[in-house]
């Protein structure tokens, strides 16, 4: 998904959950900050390289592919972009090498989104709840792609079709990916761009979607292709389907965590609650284009009738910098904040991996209340 | 990083650079006047080259047979997977089939060589833009980016001068082996929170 999503569905998605719009701003702040907080950003403005939420381009391509890296790798993008949906899913064929990485094919209402959204109840503050909300948007939008580099799971091939529907029905347009990074997509000319072909199993090429470009971050389309995963098997996504039900279960997490209830269920949606904006949400998720946010923006804006202040990284740069005198106040400003709930997110998902005897994230990681966490793993 | 990383790290750094020592020292040698069949080929620079010449069949052939296991461990379940064996099998091959020639020309290494620092030098001239664009350090990256592109420029002129090609390729033994200690002894990220 892109800043639209993260950050303008977000803002609309907590205001309809309760929250006021200055807790709504900082909410989508954090959500969409899970897309900028690189080692090269943390490193610029001094805040912990270990709490980064994505990977640049050029990070990316340095990164080492050894097993260090990969985990470092996994780490990242497993945690924070292609939540698995089921550590222990029966694969009964394969090498462990490979049931390790089809166990992190990400998809929706796995036990790791409820665990996402426990631990940022208990962490209870907006920045936390702002990357719970990342990562649970993601989770449908990048169902049926891993965080982790792996050509036997993420690579897609020649048969990838755009689902165009109508009035004679619905037709199978072949899509064929540029790969020039610069290269501007254009949906009505079909120009997607998509990373290339390698042969490595474990090249940054074949990390997540990236074979099949940013189609997944589209709300408008829909396709099939044949994922490497399925044996020749065809898949269909629909984005406009999954995307409302991504915004509907924000909102119902949101409403829970609002709350403070502890009660989460998977596949539970706030239906009701989006129902007056139902039409124009499916309205804004059909328009065949790259960047929803203007119509976003206007939703939000009606719902709170207040102005939304645009995402700048030189915000929380800021905060961050002013914030520096002792640790205590480092931590308690809301980039501390933000980067202590990042930290809860990755040691979460790391340590669930570990338990289910899956490595590729590394060795079991600290926490920051380990007693609690534990505890609580117990109930 | 684990202490066994490190230690990995470390022990493939040495090697690299005993193998780069031994590269320079053999590249100003001439073994042409000893006295046993085909010694009058060894002219200076020949022997370091021929030795680059089997690391690179023995690198294609830990490829060609990794690529074999990868296919009957991974990919035989992957859509499209089979063309893994086909690669494996013509990349193990070629290892083979290199290792019976009397002759391989300079030239063939080099571009190979060339080929892979102009890719490096890229790489890091886009980090070090990436890095500038977030107002970080990134001068060394620059310096980096240009040296390395630097080498594959005096490289593309030399095609054919098995001297240049060991100087090219230790060089970059060294470069890596000093980056493998760097980062050994640069602290390692890990999760922990205060």
């Amino acid at each position: 998904m892109n800043s639209d999503f993260h950050y303008y569905a977000t803002y609309c998605a907590a205001l309809i959950a309760g929250y006021t719009h200055e807790e709504a701003q900082d909410i989508c702040y954090s959500a969409q900050l899970v897309d900028h907080c690189t080692r090269t950003w943390l490193k610029k403005i001094g805040g912990p390289g270990s709490a980064a939420t994505t990977q640049l381009q050029s990070e990316l391509i340095s990164a080492r592919t050894d097993t260090a890296g990969l985990q470092d790798i996994t780490r990242i993008w497993s945690s924070f972009h292609f939540l698995p949906r089921d550590l222990y899913a029966e694969v009964p064929y394969g090498s462990r090498r490979y049931k390790n990485k089809f166990r992190l094919i990400c998809g929706p209402n796995g036990d790791l989104l409820k665990k996402t959204i426990q631990i940022a109840g208990r962490r209870n503050t907006l920045q936390a709840v702002g990357i719970a909300m990342h990562v649970l948007a993601d989770t449908w939008a990048h169902t049926y792609f891993a965080g982790t580099p792996s050509l036997v799971i993420n690579n897609t091939d020649y048969n990838f079709y755009e689902l165009r529907e109508d009035r004679e029905g619905v037709h199978r347009i072949p899509v064929v990916f540029g790969h020039n990074p610069a290269a501007r997509e254009d949906p009505e000319k079909r120009a997607y761009t998509g990373s290339i072909y390698q042969a490595e199993e474990n090249s940054i090429m074949n990390l997540g979607h990236g074979r099949a470009g940013h189609l997944p971050d589209y709300s408008f389309i829909r396709y099939a292709y044949a994922p490497s995963w399925d044996r020749y098997d065809e898949i269909i996504k629909d984005n406009p389907h999954d995307y409302l039900y991504a915004f509907a279960q924000m909102v119902y997490a949101m409403k829970q965590l609002h709350d403070e209830s502890d009660v989460f269920e998977t596949d539970t949606y706030a239906w009701e609650m989006i129902r007056p904006y139902e039409d124009r949400i499916r309205n804004i998720l059909s328009i065949r284009r790259t960047d929803d946010s203007k119509d976003w923006e206007a939703l939000g804006e009606t719902l709170s009738g207040k102005t939304i202040r645009p995402f700048s990284l030189e915000l929380f740069e800021t905060e961050y910098l002013s914030s520096a005198d002792t640790p205590e106040t480092l931590l308690a400003s809301a980039p501390g904040r933000f980067f202590t709930a990042a930290l809860d997110q990755k040691a979460m998902v790391v340590n669930e991996m570990v338990r289910s005897g899956n490595t590729l994230g590394g060795r079991a990681i600290s926490v920051s209340d380990p007693a609690s966490y534990e505890k609580e793993e117990q109930k | 990083m684990t202490q066994w990383q490190k230690l990995k790290n470390i022990l493939t750094a040495v090697l690299e650079i005993l193998f780069a020592g031994l590269i320079l020292f053999l590249s100003d040698r001439d073994f042409s006047h000893l006295n046993f069949p085909g010694a009058e080929k060894l002219t200076r620079g020949v022997v370091s080259y021929y030795l680059i010449l089997v690391v690179f069949v023995i690198v294609m052939l830990i490829y060609g047979i990794r690529l074999i296991i990868f296919y009957f461990t991974m990919a035989r379940f992957m859509t499209g997977g089979r063309g893994m064996l086909y690669r494996g099998v013509l990349y193990t091959d070629l290892a083979l089939y290199t290792m019976t020639l009397n002759n391989v020309p300079v030239n063939y290494i080099m571009i190979y060589l060339i080929a892979i620092l102009v890719i490096a030098g890229a790489i890091s001239l886009f980090q070090a833009f990436d890095i500038m664009k977030l107002g970080g350090f990134w001068q060394f990256k620059m310096v980096q980016g240009i040296v390395t592109i630097s080498l594959a420029v005096y490289g593309f002129t030399h095609l054919r001068q098995p001297m240049v090609l060991s100087y090219i390729f230790a060089i970059t033994l060294v470069h890596d082996a000093i980056m493998r200690i760097v980062s050994v002894f640069t602290t390692t990220q890990i999760v922990t929170v205060p």
